[in-house]
């Protein structure tokens, strides 16, 4: 999943940025308001992480004009400002959560997990597709109970797709949401990575859970459907 | 035959009409009367009366009205005549006036002897009841008026003192209004009375510097909340990232966090840095909160401004990596002034290492001590970018920053207002200025003596 994280403390801009890294989430950063409204309207994340008092264009500004552009990306708050006042403000100009610091990195990353589940229409933590599952929280899947042996980004492109069950995804897509660093149009990173999630995470009888639709993208299906 | 004439007060006109009296021996004495009778002196009139008496005391002649009766009369003295107030025969209060003349001869009848020059005294006397009871009634007209003056000078004045504090209850009731987060209330002059317009206009202006000073103090607290916790965040984070990599090498080395180990030391300089700063931070708001209680002690004494700007400039320009500026120092051997060593020092490092800090590469700073009129005047000059003439003023607001940008590391916005809390203590006059477009100056006016 792609965040952006719009903060002008360099070192919270840093330290928070490898937090969410390792988190699994692929991260964009803007350090003022303009660079990062810039970022989030070219688009492709599934939450924004927006501190308030930026230079150049303050973080409601931001918020301001990015609904005003119909743009539905979740937002969550991030500032040092915490009246009553302030978060009702926030909220009521478009964001969708407000956090208050100094915060809980651990807190600050559920909370944007819950997000961006929710940008997909998911309530709960937890998937399933048959004997396949899939744990948000502790990032990871079992088949029939065994966990399954997968490296964060894998993991990362099954959660994605699996969020995205039942839709087709293409490949810019998941170069989108999966990967931080621009990736080249003529690499097969994709393809690869779609290969080693397949070796994972299918069983050898059964058809594989990830569709290919040649020329088009892929498509997570649970099984029988 | 003797003849008198009688004349009333009221009437002026003289009839002729004769009484005549037996009187003395043998003789008489005519009187002479107006015609029409002199009403007032008949029995029913009852208003004037007279008498005579010859001198020895024997009545001669009453009028009418007196009927038997004597008019009680004190003895006549002198000639001249004379006025009492005296009881009439019936009870009534009168005023008589006594004369004394003489019986005079008559025109027309031949002089008897013996009765020439006889002195007689005339007693005319009048009911003053009238009078009386007219002054009665103006004293009771007077009464009645003084008593209706004095009880509606007290309504008028009661009223008026009421409609004025009715006055100030529109006031009043206005200012019930107001309330401690609600200091943008303005009393309005609109069905107010005229007299009320000058209270309300320097009361709106009294309310309108409250405003002013206390978004100022809201925005004072809010601005320190915020750098405050800015620094802290960062920390945090810092520390739960660091934390996490350091277990997860531990634990899953083989799923290596992004960071190698050697990185570590790169968190414990961030740390640092941030610990640096929220000391800076915390205890220049501490100072700031000193001075405005009033708490800030003052120790005067002989300090050598030449001798400490020296000093600070040197240990500044030792500590920062930056030297890619000309500097010119112009200070003198001695400048000594009556001030407190520690706070200046304050000021001066505050001030030199702000510009160390802002001059950017290629620029220069110039610091000099130069003498004036009973002070020495330190002067900080430094080359700056961005910075605007009408920016000069807001320097000195807490946490204000051009573009709102956080430098972050030793530098909080709060600096300058401490420099002008202390010289404020100090009785140094600070002056800001930019006396050419890239160029900043503050200037110290240190007086010789406190």
């Amino acid at each position: 999943m792609r965040v952006l994280l719009v903060e002008d403390s360099t070192r919270l801009r840093t330290y928070l940025a490898r937090g969410l890294q390792r988190a699994g989430f692929a991260v964009d950063t803007a350090a003022d308001g303009e660079e990062g409204l810039y970022c989030a309207l070219s688009g492709g994340h599934d939450a924004i992480i927006l501190d308030l008092m930026l230079p150049k264009r303050d973080g409601l500004s931001l918020l301001k004009e990015l609904r005003a552009r119909d743009i539905k990306t979740h937002v969550l708050i991030l500032t040092a400002k915490d009246t009553v006042e302030d978060r009702v403000k926030g909220l009521d100009t478009g964001a969708d959560d407000y956090l208050v610091k100094p915060f809980a990195l651990e807190e600050l990353l559920a909370r944007v997990q819950a997000l961006v589940r929710r940008s997909y229409g998911v309530k709960t933590s937890r998937l399933s597709f048959g004997e396949l599952e899939i744990d948000m929280v502790r990032r990871m899947a079992s088949r029939s109970g065994k966990e399954l042996s997968l490296k964060p980004r894998e993991y990362s492109l099954l959660e994605y797709l699996a969020l995205r069950a039942g839709e087709l995804v293409t490949r810019t897509e998941i170069e989108q949401h999966i990967y931080d660093e621009r990736v080249e149009p003529t690499s097969n990173v994709v393809d690869s990575a779609i290969c080693s999630l397949r070796k994972a995470i299918d069983t050898p009888e059964k058809a594989s859970i990830i569709h290919t639709r040649r020329g088009m993208g892929y498509m997570f299906q649970g099984p029988g459907s | 035959m003797f003849s008198f004439q009688a004349l009333t007060q009221t009437s002026s006109a003289k009839r002729n009409c004769s009484r005549t009296t037996e009187y003395g021996d043998g003789g008489g004495l005519e009187f002479q009367f107006a015609e029409s009778g002199l009403p007032e002196y008949k029995p029913q009139g009852k208003n004037e009366y007279y008498q005579v008496w010859s001198k020895d005391g024997r009545t001669i002649e009453r009028s009418p009205s007196l009927g038997s009766q004597d008019l009680h009369v004190a003895e006549a003295t002198a000639t001249l005549p004379e006025f009492e107030n005296i009881i009439l025969p019936d009870g009534r209060p009168g005023r008589a006036v006594m004369l004394e003349f003489s019986a005079q001869e008559s025109d027309d009848e031949p002089a008897e002897s013996g009765h020439e020059g006889q002195r007689l005294v005339l007693a005319l006397a009048s009911s003053t009841s009238g009078l009386e009871m007219t002054l009665r009634r103006v004293a009771e007209g007077l009464a009645a008026a003084g008593l209706a003056l004095v009880v509606g000078m007290i309504s008028a004045a009661w009223w008026a003192v009421r409609r004025g504090l009715r006055l100030l209850d529109v006031i009043a009731h206005q200012a019930s209004a107001i309330q401690a987060d609600n200091l943008s209330f303005r009393f309005t002059t609109e069905g107010m009375p005229r007299e009320l317009f000058p209270i309300s206009q320097r009361l709106n202006n009294l309310l309108e510097r409250l405003e002013t000073a206390f978004a100022r103090e809201r925005r004072f607290t809010a601005d320190a909340a915020h750098e405050l916790r800015t620094p802290i965040a960062e920390l945090r984070t810092l520390a739960e990232v660091g934390l996490a990599e350091a277990r997860s090498a531990h634990s899953r080395p083989e799923a290596a966090s992004y960071r190698p180990a050697a990185d570590m030391e790169e968190y414990f300089e961030d740390a640092l840095g941030i610990a640096r700063h929220l000391e800076s931070l915390v205890t220049t708001l501490l100072a700031l909160a000193r001075c405005e209680a009033g708490l800030q002690q003052v120790n005067l004494q002989d300090v050598d401004v030449a001798d400490l700007a020296r000093s600070v400039w040197d240990s500044l320009s030792r500590q920062t990596s930056r030297g890619a500026f000309l500097t010119n120092l112009d200070i003198p051997t001695q400048a000594c002034i009556e001030s407190d060593a520690d706070l200046l020092r304050n000021i001066l490092t505050n001030l030199l290492s702000n510009a160390i800090s802002y001059t950017p590469n290629g620029g220069r700073i110039d610091v000099s001590v130069a003498p004036r009129a009973d002070a020495w005047a330190v002067s900080i000059s430094n080359t700056t970018h961005g910075l605007h003439p009408d920016d000069v003023d807001r320097l000195f607001e807490p946490f204000w920053r051009k573009h709102r940008e956080r430098s972050g590391e030793v530098h909080c916005g709060v600096g300058l207002s401490l420099v002008a809390a202390y010289a404020k203590l100090l009785g140094i006059a600070v002056r800001v200025d930019m006396p050419a477009s890239h160029v900043f100056r503050i200037e110290l006016i240190c007086p010789v003596a406190r």
